[in-house]
């Protein structure tokens, strides 16, 4: 009790050297703050400009025109995918099928009458409009469109045609076809997962709907290619801005020529619409990379001043300290005694600025406790190394040198 | 047996250019009841020596003795709180504390807190001849004098039977250097305690019950 109360007995009474103390805590730790809290806030600006846009990777027609109806290599997409660069966004492939009993030669000459369409999510579905698709028991939109089990919708007048019931297969012989050739598959089961009344106009004749993916493993599977007709990507991570196009170069996708007019062939151009992203987020990453550099020297020129300075306040006392060595005070009370008189201000004063620099400049809290920690932690060492290389001193002669 | 002996002491200390030999094989004892005067030149050794009978840092070889103890097997803190104490030249009271207070500081590391040791204070603020109404004062407020005397008065806040006193009227005009060497002399003679005193005023050693002269770390007369 009697150290606490000769702890702020002399913090009070030193209240001078206490003030300056806190004063230079309070200064030197809110620069910091105030540092820490500019590079929090250019990262967040990085942070909302990328959850803000949506930068895509779509396939185009060469002079950029279009999206749809092109012929776009699937292993393309695939390698895109395997790179992790960009992540499948919208994809359509259109194929055909049979129920296997028509005959191949007249099927062939009318190969367009059962169609079916291969997507990535049920957005063409939303363009048709509400209630445009029924679900069977056991099925939604996220399951058909990304799971794993081999699955159809139907048309719904075709299902009724069928006379299937839900939850009924349907087998079927899958087609694909490239450059007006069509290749016959080999025959695979579908559950009907569902029915739909109508897709928008550019899907007219539509019969059978599929997930991508399934369409996918089960041409892979009878060793046929999936030819998509449009595909567009996320890019979720704009670091991969550089080694996407790095990787579509080497994969042979061009950047889009509008100079030319020509129609798309193999899915060989590509745009990315990362011009307005980029127009905004350049200048607050160079600000962010100029404060990212210069930080690691602000925090030690801070923590060198707090050391020096908590060493000097403690110096300056230096007869004191000898004083009471003499009156029998051990090293350890002495220690404490300093060392408690210096960490209280300055943990008031980093505390203030925190709280200052905090709430009144709207500065997230967490970014700023480890400088603050760390610069604390820099004044106690200087006040530690003082009050132990005083104790180590010559008494008689620290005081003979005030004489 | 005396109450504080120095035995065959050396002292050396090195800085970064000299090595000093402060002290070479001195030999001393004082005792209770009187006050012994340490006399000599610049560098003669008197504050390395008192440095040492303070228990402050301990001899190179030899040893001090208090009480037929060697200082180096005693808790050396608790020595200096409550057996010796120093009354120095510059005086160095605590400047933030009053001279009630000052006096009160070494009873309360010793325990001793509150009205007691206030009551306590007061008495021997009374005993070294202040009025009073120097308690409440701070240091910067009273003559060198004063000052002086409350040094004292702390001194003997402890009960201290040795009190090593470094120059203590070295700032001090004459008047009131005769009126310390009075007080220091009344402690001695009167309440029989050891006062050990290092001073280049021959009129002042003269006082002294004894008086070593040192010179070169060496103690050419009044040696035991």
């Amino acid at each position: 009790m009697f150290f606490c109360k000769d702890l702020f007995r002399s913090l009070a009474r030193h209240s001078r050297k206490g003030l300056l103390a806190l004063a230079v805590a309070v200064g030197l730790s809110a620069m910091l703050f105030l540092f820490a809290g500019a590079v929090a806030s250019y990262q967040g600006e990085l942070d909302r400009l990328e959850e803000d846009y949506d930068l895509t990777l779509t396939f185009t027609n060469v002079a950029g025109t279009s999206t749809k109806n092109l012929i776009i290599y699937d292993d393309r997409l695939q390698a895109i995918e395997e790179s992790g660069l960009a992540e499948p966004g919208f994809y359509r492939a259109t194929s055909f099928f049979s129920d296997g009993t028509e005959d191949d030669d007249a099927f062939l000459g009318n190969w367009w009458v059962q169609t079916v369409e291969a997507f990535t999510d049920d957005s063409p579905f939303e363009e048709a409009g509400a209630d445009a698709v029924t679900y069977f028991d056991g099925y939604d939109g996220d399951s058909f469109f990304q799971g794993e089990e081999a699955v159809c919708l139907l048309e719904e007048g075709k299902f009724q045609r069928m006379g299937l019931s839900p939850g009924d297969s349907v087998t079927v012989v899958l087609y694909t076809s490239r450059q007006g050739q069509v290749f016959r598959g080999e025959e695979t089961t579908l559950t009907v997962a569902g029915t739909y009344r109508e897709l928008p106009p550019a899907y007219a004749g539509t019969n059978m709907v599929c997930s991508y993916w399934t369409m996918r493993r089960e041409l892979k599977a009878m060793k046929l290619n999936l030819w998509p007709s449009q595909a567009s990507m996320a890019i979720t991570d704009p670091d991969n801005l550089n080694p996407l196009k790095e990787e579509l170069k080497e994969l042979g996708i061009n950047p889009v020529d509008r100079t030319l007019n020509s129609f798309a062939e193999y899915g060989r151009t590509a745009v990315i619409n990362d011009s307005l992203y980029i127009a905004s987020a350049e200048p607050t990453l160079r600000s962010l990379s100029l404060l990212q550099a210069l930080w690691p020297g602000v925090l030690a020129a801070a923590a060198l001043i707090a050391l020096l300075a908590s060493y000097l306040l403690i110096q300056s006392r230096r007869q004191e300290i000898a004083l009471q060595r003499s009156l029998g005070v051990s090293r350890g009370r002495i220690f404490f005694l300093f060392f408690g008189e210096s960490a209280i201000p300055a943990l008031v004063g980093v505390g203030i600025s925190l709280i200052g620099c905090g709430l009144a400049l709207g500065l997230p809290l967490a970014s700023l406790l480890l400088p603050g920690l760390g610069f604390f932690c820099a004044f106690l060492l200087g006040s530690a190394a003082a009050v132990l290389l005083l104790l180590g001193g010559d008494v008689l002669a620290v005081l003979a040198a005030a004489d | 047996m005396s109450i504080l002996t120095a035995k065959d002491v050396t002292y050396t200390y090195r800085t970064r250019y000299q090595t000093v030999h402060a002290l070479n094989g001195v030999s001393c004892e004082f005792e209770l009841g009187e006050m012994a005067a340490l006399v000599g030149r610049s560098g003669s050794g008197k504050t390395t020596l008192l440095s040492l009978l303070a228990g402050l840092d301990l001899p190179d070889t030899g040893e001090v003795l208090y009480g037929g103890s060697p200082t180096a097997q005693l808790d050396r803190d608790k020595y200096r709180r409550q057996e010796v104490a120093v009354v120095y030249q510059a005086f160095h009271l605590f400047p933030l504390l009053t001279a009630l207070e000052n006096v009160t500081y070494p009873m309360e590391l010793s325990g001793v807190k509150g009205k007691a040791a206030r009551e306590k204070a007061r008495q021997l603020l009374e005993l070294v001849g202040l009025p009073q109404t120097i308690a409440g004062q701070f240091p910067k407020m009273m003559s060198g004098g004063e000052q002086q005397r409350v040094a004292i008065a702390r001194a003997l806040a402890s009960d201290a039977k040795v009190i090593l006193a470094d120059e203590p009227t070295g700032n001090l005009d004459s008047e009131n250097s005769q009126n310390i060497i009075d007080i220091l002399l009344r402690l001695a003679h009167e309440e029989g305690r050891c006062v050990v005193l290092i001073t280049h005023d021959n009129e002042i050693a003269a006082q002294a019950d004894r008086v070593f002269h040192l010179k070169d770390g060496r103690i050419v007369s009044g040696q035991t």
